[in-house]
């Protein structure tokens, strides 16, 4: 979701929050390291959210992050698996 | 991914600027004051090259302005199930309200539409279309996992951090007005298959 507000007033059970533009929800059309880390993100928070209806704002900065690194340094070095 | 020309004529207000779109909805004192501090970041950001208050001031002007105007429903209540299993042995779903369908299928109507789609995910790309007039759907034009992560899913499943991704999945188109037949019928509905089908958890992404 974009809009903090609107995640906690929908009252879901989970919400992750990112500041990307409207209508891009798991991130910019071609960067699918973007978009893994994205719902990696979210499938984390599955289990990791510990009370119903906690809202997660993550810090990503659109495009000016280097998704691809932020993959490797998760998956311990490994390009792209897990 | 094919969209029609037209729907993107008929929604003039889907504009780069996100949710700055409702100050169409604004009254005219509060849109002239909107402009005049954004001229005046404007001036004082070109003297000292930091564009960072103008940065912010849109996007707090964005939310200010999407929570007067675009007020959301609000519920009472959270639901919640436990995620107890382990993601490499669970079955997920990845649905989207992004109006994504399949050339063939009924097209969403994009003035209101509470029916979902069935997408599998190793549908060709060529065979999928869009219709939602309510956001900016070139980027899902361009590449359908910004809205609908189908083809990254499929990917966590083949590494082994997924046990299992749905397919079919469901897609929705998000422009609801009455969002009753949503709340009644097919919501539950949808939600009824993926217990049927094993789905352990569900991530929805949403425009």
């Amino acid at each position: 979701m974009v809009d903090r507000t609107r995640a906690e007033s929908l009252s879901v059970p989970r919400g992750l929050v990112l500041r990307f533009p409207f209508g891009r929800p798991f991130g910019a059309p071609g960067n699918p390291d973007q978009q893994r880390v994205v719902l990696e993100d979210a499938l984390t928070m599955l289990s990791s959210a510990r009370e119903p209806g906690e809202v997660r704002t993550m810090p990503y900065r659109w495009r000016r992050e280097d998704y691809g690194r932020i993959l490797a340094e998760r998956h311990g070095g490994m390009s792209a698996g897990i | 991914m094919a969209i029609e020309l037209s729907d993107l004529i008929k929604n003039p207000e889907t504009a780069p600027f996100s949710k700055l779109k409702y100050l169409k909805w604004t009254p005219e004192d509060e849109v002239t004051e909107f402009f005049n501090r954004l001229f005046h970041l404007n001036v004082a950001a070109r003297e000292t090259g930091d564009w960072s208050p103008v940065d912010r001031f849109l996007e707090e002007e964005g939310d200010r302005i999407a929570a007067t105007v675009a007020r959301p429903m609000t519920f009472d209540d959270t639901p919640w199930s436990p995620f107890k299993k382990r993601l490499s042995e669970s079955k997920v779903a990845v649905l989207s309200t992004g109006g994504v369908y399949i050339e063939g299928q009924k097209p969403f109507d994009t003035d209101g539409d509470w029916s979902y789609r069935e997408i599998p995910l190793d549908t060709p790309l060529d065979q999928l279309r869009v219709a939602h007039t309510h956001y900016d759907t070139t980027g899902v034009a361009e590449d359908v996992d910004s809205v609908l992560a189908m083809h990254r899913v499929q990917e966590l499943v083949s590494d082994g951090m997924v046990g299992e991704a749905l397919t079919p999945t469901y897609s929705f188109m998000g422009y609801i007005p009455d969002p009753s037949g949503l709340m009644e019928v097919t919501g539950p509905e949808v939600a009824e298959r993926l217990k049927e089908d094993g789905v352990d958890g569900v991530v929805i992404g949403t425009t």
